[in-house]
């Protein structure tokens, strides 16, 4: 799902930034948001809901309707269409008891 | 990144860094005062990065990734300084900034008191509510812009387009240009306000007597004849192609489907009206589907002060009531960009270019312009007169009536 080769815009940098989400492993390009690389690797389902346990993901894209939320590092919800992995980060659909 | 300590004053403080915040804590900077611009992204430039066209004045591709990466090294050159990857969340009289870092990290003040402050936060998409709105694939046109042109990643391998206007025809035309199969463009559900067949047309036919010139050059050039046609004719078309894109002007949306993820979108035949057509139900094939219901500008900051708020569709929604030099009602705090009214990123950069004067006046800062805030006010609205397309031809009266509001209420509280 990787866009290379634009007609008029330049290549981006390579993947370097190694990460999990839910436990499998994705190589992020330095400052990308975690979405992003997902749906590269074609994951759309980022969580599902409290209630229903229906299937969400990115929705308005600029984080402004938290649909994306997901946890990182079993810590703090970010939003998955703004926030960078950095190397090593746990991302998960959860927060797992400890 | 230098971080300031939270007991630093600063002269303005710019809350959004898209082309109306850039501009104005650069020319700001410029003439002297202490900047620092925060914004909620990883990087500066707001929607202006995303944006890409091909610009019908010149033929000349409209590069936002570049204008935004130009408009933060200008301002970062005139001495202003940024923090990313934060989120505003508070402001307090005198005036205080409140800071929050969602993912923990960059940990920097937590908050920044100035003595002015600049909200210009842009704009945010109406909701289109339709039934499977909610599976991942389901997004707003904007999403599918962020991430067709700022992260390069195809929304979907097939996508449908939902409702018609400026930006969801634009954001077409770039998932094209980056191999996305875009499928078509189909109306909204017959539900949504003013998306029949004849409204929409409605809406758009007044694009061509904007400036009928540039938009026949346009037109004849990009969109196909086709399409000119059938702005003009009472008898509304069933396809015309733009960039060889099928723009299905009598299809409404129904229904998206999936279970874990989008796979389908069912759409109906509609008449002129808006009334489906029984049994002309059919489902389309899809992973992807992107809604466009226009920008409301967002400003909720505002909201928690004491500032007073207009309506105005002319607008996109709900504005504070300023100035035409883009002053509020209180005592150093400006606004500028899409926050008071959805336009191009064109003006946007103006209006941060004329509250910078009026906040440059204010501060008793020098400035070697020579140019006063009120004339740069004129400017604008004769800016605005000449822009190649606008989000709504009326833009201009609702900034009229926001002028006459400022009046009665008397100015600044």
């Amino acid at each position: 799902m990787r866009i290379v080769g634009h007609p008029v815009l330049p290549d981006l940098p390579a993947d370097e930034v190694g990460f999990t989400f839910n436990g499998e492993p994705y190589t992020a390009r330095e400052g990308e948001p975690v979405a992003a690389t997902l749906l590269a690797n074609g994951v759309r389902k980022l969580r599902v809901s409290p209630v229903a346990g229906e299937p969400r993901g990115i929705y308005c894209g600029i984080g402004h309707c938290y649909e994306c939320r997901v946890w990182l590092n079993n810590d703090t919800q970010v939003r998955a269409c703004l926030t960078p992995a950095t190397e090593g980060d746990s991302f998960t659909s959860e927060r797992t008891e400890v | 990144m230098s971080t300031p300590a939270g007991t630093e004053a600063f002269d303005l403080v710019v809350i959004g860094g898209g082309p109306a915040g850039l501009t104005a804590a650069r020319d700001v900077a410029a003439a002297g005062g202490r900047v620092m611009v925060v914004d909620e992204n990883h990087a500066m430039g707001g929607k202006l990065r995303g944006q890409l066209h091909e610009d019908p004045t010149d033929s000349s591709w409209w590069k936002g990734w570049e204008l935004a990466e130009q408009g933060e090294k200008d301002a970062v050159a005139a001495g202003a300084r940024m923090i990313t990857d934060v989120v505003a969340w508070g402001l307090e009289p005198g005036w205080t900034v409140r800071l929050t870092y969602p993912a923990g990290r960059n940990g920097g003040p937590s908050h920044l008191t100035s003595r002015a402050v600049l909200v210009a936060t842009g704009a945010v998409e109406r909701p289109m509510p339709v039934t499977g709105w909610t599976l991942p694939g389901a997004m707003t046109i904007g999403a599918a812009q962020v991430l067709t042109n700022i992260h390069r990643v195809k929304p979907g391998r097939r996508v449908l387009v939902v409702g018609m206007d400026v930006l969801s025809l634009t954001i077409a035309r770039a998932m094209q240009l980056a191999g996305v199969d875009v499928m078509g463009i189909v109306l909204p559900p017959t539900a949504v306000e003013g998306s029949s067949p004849r409204a929409t047309l409605g809406r758009l036919a007044p694009m061509a007597k904007l400036a009928p010139a540039m938009y026949m050059r346009l037109a004849g050039r990009f969109l196909g004849w086709s399409w000119v046609q059938a702005l003009a004719s009472r008898l509304i078309p069933r396809t015309v192609r733009m960039w060889g894109i099928p723009l299905h002007l009598r299809t409404a949306l129904v229904a998206i489907q999936g279970t874990d993820q989008v796979t389908g979108a069912v759409v109906v035949n509609v008449t002129a009206d808006g009334t489906p057509v029984a049994g002309s139900e059919r489902e389309l094939a899809v992973d992807a589907v992107c809604l466009a219901n226009g920008l409301i500008p967002l400003n909720e900051l505002l909201a928690t002060l004491d500032c007073a708020f207009l309506r105005s569709p002319d607008l996109g929604g709900t504005v504070p009531v300023h100035s035409d030099t883009l002053r509020t009602q209180l005592d150093g705090m400006y606004v500028a960009g899409n926050t008071i009214g959805v336009e191009s990123a064109k003006i946007a950069e103006k209006q941060g270019a004329l509250v910078a004067l009026s906040i440059i006046e204010d501060l008793g800062l020098s400035t070697r312009r020579g140019c006063t805030a009120a004339q740069g006010a004129l400017d604008l609205v004769g800016a605005r007169r000449t822009m190649e397309f606008q989000f709504d031809v009326n833009v201009q009266r609702g900034h009229d009536k926001v002028q006459r509001a400022w009046e009665t209420s008397g100015g600044p509280a």
